[in-house]
């Protein structure tokens, strides 16, 4: 059922346009991760679903009524819903204090709100901070204090601005247990934005990738890194190999793509002729030393141009007439005994090619 | 064989299935446990895969993804 519907929205700011046409259906109890990179318009769409900003144009429908516009329908629209901004924000009093101002303000009984601020502090794991001055809090911690202000409210609809930018890792990783457990058991329906592309891919049941003001895809987490749709959605969840070729030859899905002078196979059902883009992603790559008989229809040789460690994995760039960058375990690297000008082979499977139309 | 992936498993082919683009090949390794890989026919054919072939089935750690109960 879809609980939040956004049609065609357009934000303009001092003439610049921040937002353009955005289309977005939010079913109830799912939880939707918007990624994109910095400057994309991600908090900006979460203000004005949060109401706390108006359109330029288009429509914002909260669970069938128009909410754009009409000033009754916002405030109580409001009050259904619950924001986490990047930066949380604290008041001069303890942390019992801080989560319990929400339900004050709707003046819920005094055991009441004992009683539930008790359980989202429990939640959020900060049960023995309860009586802590919130100011003297690390980042981390205000910010499951914030969560835990925003819970206990009961939203029916969870927003969260980019909910761990700047924490550190255990703080993220502590965030993103209480976020998953909020998703799972409560059921609660959530939007959250994120530049961090595998965090949306842990939380989310389907990820909008907004750049520069445009969604450009929605879909599960498989599909968006998987099947880019786009090759600025490519570029954004990591796909470094994006090669422009033609298919040269067709059978069945079974397709010869020409690159750079080079044939790939790969399985497509675009037609012959057709100007296309081929997706391979670096972790589908595999290296040996030698042509070894593989089932892999595709193996080119090339000499290595760029070795770079990233802690576990290595980055391998190797030339082979088109550059082709891989991914392999530094151990792997260090057994290999991988140099910079060695020759080597890369193989991929047909079936790990994405192939998408070429404008 | 020097292979940068760092699951190297030999076994037998148990069986191949052949679709109309793909095969579904199933490897039996030593200690009875069962792979499935799905490659394109020609591969099937180029590696003259059948029944009782002895062959590796090579995984890359990166796709190798594990569950608990």
């Amino acid at each position: 059922m879809t609980f939040l519907q956004i049609s065609d929205l357009c934000k303009t700011y001092n003439e610049r346009s921040i937002l353009r046409g955005v289309n977005l259906s939010i079913d109830k109890g799912y939880a939707y991760a918007v990624i994109g990179p910095t400057g994309a318009g991600k908090t900006t769409l979460i203000r004005l679903i949060d109401l706390l900003d108006t359109p330029s144009s288009g429509r914002i429908l909260f669970d069938g009524v128009d909410v754009t516009r009409s000033g009754k329908s916002r405030n109580s629209t409001r009050r259904r819903m619950a924001l986490v901004q990047q930066k949380p924000i604290v008041f001069k009093m303890n942390v019992f204090g801080n989560i319990a101002c929400g339900l004050k303000w709707r003046r819920e009984q005094k055991h009441a709100i004992r009683s539930k601020v008790d359980e989202v502090l429990g939640l959020v794991g900060m049960g023995d901070y309860r009586d802590r001055d919130a100011r003297t809090l690390s980042g981390g911690e205000m910010q499951r204090v914030a969560i835990a202000r925003a819970l206990v409210i009961e939203p029916e609809l969870l927003l969260l601005d980019e909910p761990t930018a700047n924490l550190d890792p255990v703080s993220v990783s502590k965030i993103e247990d209480v976020l998953a457990h909020i998703i799972k058991k409560r059921k609660t329906t959530v939007l959250m934005s994120t530049h961090d592309m595998p965090q949306g891919q842990r939380l989310a049941d389907k990820i909008a990738v907004l750049i520069n003001g445009e969604l450009l895809q929605v879909g599960s987490p498989n599909e968006i890194f998987c099947q880019p749709a786009d090759r600025k959605v490519a570029e954004f969840v990591g796909v470094e190999n994006i090669l422009p070729g033609t298919v040269a030859g067709k059978e069945n899905e079974l397709a010869i793509i020409n690159v750079n002078g080079e044939d790939i196979q790969a399985i497509t059902d675009l037609a012959y002729g057709e100007n296309v883009f081929v997706m391979i992603r670096p972790e589908d790559i595999t290296f040996t030393r030698t042509r070894d008989a593989s089932s892999a229809r595709n193996v080119f040789e090339g000499r290595i141009n760029k070795i770079v460690p990233l802690g576990p994995l290595t980055r391998i760039e190797l030339d082979c007439g088109m550059p082709l960058l891989g991914v392999v375990t530094t151990r792997s690297a260090s057994e290999m005994e991988l140099t910079m000008g060695s020759k080597l082979f890369a193989s991929f499977k047909a079936t790990a090619i994405h192939v998408i139309k070429r404008a | 064989m020097k292979i940068s992936a760092r699951n190297v498993l030999k076994g037998k082919v148990k069986q191949v299935k052949t679709g109309a683009v793909n095969s579904e090949v199933i490897v039996k390794t030593a200690n009875g446990d069962e792979i499935v890989s799905i490659i394109t026919n020609e591969s099937a054919k180029n590696l003259k895969l059948a029944k009782g072939k002895a062959v590796y089935a090579v995984i890359k750690a990166s796709n190798v993804m594990i569950m608990t109960d």
